[in-house]
C-alpha cells in the first residue's frame, strides 16, 4: 500500500526511500487512508506538514553541517513524531467524535455527546544509552571492516545521553575500531574498547562468534 | 549485524532505568500545559521510543510514570493520557493517565475505547 504522493510530494520524502520497511509504510499508509476517506476540515494543513516534515533535506538550511545520514535520521524521527497524531486522528474518526483537525492547539477538537473536547498529540523520544550506541556501532560498521562487536556493560549506569554527544562518542569508537583492524590486516580482529562515558565496552570479535576469553 | 548488545540490567538497574525514563515526561506534559486551549483538553503523551517502554511488556515499572504524572503541573490541562503503540497496529496502549474531570474520562474511553488503565 503506498502512501498518498498528496502526501509525500513527488521526490525527497523519507518515505520514497527504498529501505523504509514495507510494513511501517503500510501502516502509515493505512491511518492516512482512513483520515482521508473521513475528511475533516483542517486535513489539507496536516496533509502540508507531513509532506514538509518527512522531506529529507528537511533542516539542511538550519544545520548545514548536518551529513546526508544525519538528515535522513531527522527525516525519520519526525516521520515517527507525526505517526502518533495520525493514530489518534483515525481513533478520534471511528469513535465518530472527531469534528476538525486544528492548526493550533488543540491537535483535534472533538464533541462527544454534549461535551466538547480537544485532544492534543506529543510524544517524548529518547533512546536508552546502550541501545543508541548500538544502532550508531551497526550504522557505522557497515561497510566494515569485518569485525563482530558485542556491548557490555563495565561502569556505571547511564539512561540516555543526549544525541549529539553521543553521536561523537560513536564516531571515536568507529574509528578505534577500524584502528584495531588495520593494525592486524588479515587477522581476526580482538581488542577492547572502552565507552567509559556510557559505561560500555566493546568487546571486538571475529564476526559471527561471541567474544571469547581471549579478548574479554 | 555486526553489534550485538543484551540489555544487561539487573533488577536495581531496571528501577533506575524506569525512574528515569518516567522523569522524561514531566517537561512534555508542563510544556503543553502552559500553552493555550481554544476548548477543554487533553494530552496524549506517546513513549513508544522512550528507552525499553515501547518493548517491555507491561508491568509494575508502570507506576513511575503515574508518579511522576500525578506530580506534573497540569497548567491549562484537563488529563493527560500516556500511551504506547505499536509501529505496525492500530492500538493505543495505555500506561498511565490523571484526569480531573468527566471530561477527562470521556476522551480517554473515546481513545482506548472505555478502557482506563487507572483513576486518578
Amino acid at each position: 500500500m503506498d502512501v498518498p504522493v498528496s502526501w509525500t510530494g513527488p521526490s525527497g520524502h523519507v518515505l520514497h526511500e527504498p529501505w523504509v520497511p514495507g510494513p511501517v509504510r503500510d501502516a502509515l499508509a493505512a491511518l492516512i487512508t482512513e483520515l482521508e476517506a473521513a475528511g475533516p476540515p483542517g486535513l489539507a494543513d496536516r496533509r502540508t506538514a507531513f509532506k514538509q516534515q518527512g522531506q529529507i533535506a528537511q533542516g539542511s538550511g538550519k544545520a548545514p553541517a548536518l551529513s546526508p545520514m544525519q538528515r535522513q535520521e531527522l527525516a525519520v524521527a519526525q516521520l515517527l513524531e507525526q505517526r502518533p497524531e495520525l493514530l489518534v486522528g483515525v481513533k478520534l474518526v471511528h469513535a465518530g467524535v472527531l469534528t476538525k483537525m486544528g492548526k493550533e492547539t488543540p491537535d483535534f477538537e472533538c464533541r462527544w455527546q454534549e461535551t466538547e473536547f480537544g485532544v492534543e498529540v506529543t510524544t517524548r523520544a529518547r533512546p536508552e544509552a546502550a541501545s543508541a550506541m548500538h544502532d550508531l556501532l551497526e550504522q557505522g560498521l557497515q561497510d566494515g571492516p569485518d569485525v563482530g562487536v558485542t556491548l557490555t556493560r563495565s561502569g556505571k549506569l547511564l539512561f540516555s545521553e543526549d544525541p549529539v554527544k553521543t553521536a561523537g562518542i560513536a564516531g571515536t569508537v568507529i574509528a578505534a575500531i577500524k584502528q584495531h583492524a588495520a593494525a592486524a590486516p588479515g587477522q581476526p580482529v580482538t581488542g577492547n574498547v572502552p565507552i567509559p562515558e556510557l559505561g560500555l565496552t566493546a568487546t571486538l570479535h571475529p564476526l559471527g562468534l561471541s567474544p571469547g576469553p581471549a579478548c574479554g | 549485524m555486526r553489534v550485538t548488545y543484551q540489555s544487561l540490567l539487573i533488577d536495581p538497574e531496571w528501577e533506575y532505568h524506569w525512574k528515569m525514563a518516567a522523569l522524561q515526561i514531566k517537561d512534555p506534559i508542563e510544556k503543553k500545559g502552559k500553552k493555550t486551549y481554544t476548548i477543554p483538553s487533553i494530552v496524549v503523551l506517546d513513549v513508544s521510543r522512550l528507552g525499553w517502554a515501547g518493548q517491555q511488556p507491561i508491568g509494575p515499572w508502570t507506576s513511575e510514570f503515574q508518579d511522576v504524572l500525578d506530580a506534573c503541573d497540569l497548567g491549562n490541562l484537563r488529563g493527560v493520557l500516556v500511551v504506547r503503540s505499536e509501529l505496525t497496529s492500530q492500538g493505543l496502549e495505555p500506561l498511565c493517565w490523571r484526569g480531573d474531570s468527566s471530561l477527562a474520562v470521556a476522551a480517554g474511553a473515546v481513545l482506548l475505547g472505555g478502557h482506563m488503565p487507572k483513576a486518578a
